[in-house]
């Protein structure tokens, strides 16, 4: 498992980046395209909206190649941390398992801090940058510990040689439970936007296709990652 | 019948390293995991916050929801 780890997070990352740039490109950046406009002081109705990927990618293609290339880095970033995590749980996984560890990831890095922070076009949201961005942490890290002690705790207390008694503790689970309901308890700093210049149908559509894609995002992931680790056992190396 | 000192002396080698393998295996598992789990969030980092790489990474930032004014 540990020499497929790199290849595994590699192939995972750039599989669901380019997917995710093409559902970006045609759901997403004419949205901020948009946004972008009425920031500047445009009309809406002077607005002619680039039309889906064709569009963006023949009219602008540096921007959608940025974006192919960030979403790429992000993928395998976010494809690391979670091979990392399938190396710790020390099981066995399959592309099965993978789809739940992609659920988990989209969970703690993408759902938990959009319920404090729901993704936002440009032209809103301009509070306290660095207040939100700790918050997006505080958020994104409880929720990976809690989803831990609550699922795993079990697994790991017996690799440990730990008894049975740990096992089954209850309150391994409630502590997680707590950790995931933290950071919304703590509340995230406040990001309503003093003065909006894009109405809030677009931040709803922008919102949902955000969570939308980034899930999907998340599920390839986590399916590419269990079938390439799950094609070695744990223990061989 | 004369015994082989080659001979002893690789079987005592490899008993030896049977009983490592397990062992080291699970250390470079461990090391290599931690590794990937820096390396994740270094690259987490400047793809997601380094102010430097603002403006080419910006419709990833808003498309992901790192918080990114």
């Amino acid at each position: 498992m540990t020499k497929l780890l790199f290849p595994a997070a590699l192939i995972a990352g750039l599989s669901a980046g380019l997917v995710v740039s093409l559902a970006q490109a045609i759901f997403i950046i004419p949205l901020i395209d948009f946004a972008e406009f009425l920031e500047m002081g445009g009309r809406a109705v002077d607005y002619f909206p680039p039309e889906g990927f064709m569009a963006i990618a023949l009219t602008d293609p540096e921007r959608f190649l940025n974006t192919l290339a960030f979403d790429a880095l992000t993928g395998v970033a976010f494809a690391l941390i979670m091979a990392a995590g399938i190396m710790f749980h020390t099981r066995p996984t399959s592309w099965k398992q993978g789809i739940l560890w992609g659920l988990g990831g989209w969970a703690a890095f993408a759902l938990a801090p959009a319920i404090g922070q729901p993704p936002a076009p440009p032209g809103t949201a301009y509070v306290d940058l660095e207040a939100r961005q700790l918050w997006w942490w505080l958020a994104v890290s409880c929720t990976s510990l809690g989803l831990v002690l609550v699922v795993f705790i079990g697994d790991w207390a017996g690799e440990c040689g730990l008894a049975g008694g740990w096992r089954n503790a209850w309150w391994p689970k409630v502590v997680g439970a707590g950790l995931i309901i933290f950071p919304h308890v703590f509340g995230a700093p406040e990001s309503t936007p003093s003065t909006s210049t894009v109405p809030a149908e677009l931040i709803r559509d922008f919102a949902f296709y955000s969570l939308a894609s980034t899930f999907v995002f998340w599920l390839i992931i986590g399916a590419v990652n269990g079938a390439v680790l799950g094609r070695a056992s744990p223990d061989k190396n | 019948m004369t015994s082989n000192p080659h001979k002893t002396k690789v079987a005592a080698i490899s008993v030896t390293e049977g009983l490592d393998a397990g062992e080291i295996s699970r250390t470079n598992a461990v090391v290599t995991a931690v590794f990937a789990l820096a390396l994740g969030l270094g690259l987490l980092s400047v793809v997601g916050y380094a102010q430097a790489s603002h403006d080419v990474a910006h419709d990833s930032r808003h498309a992901f929801s790192f918080p990114c004014h």
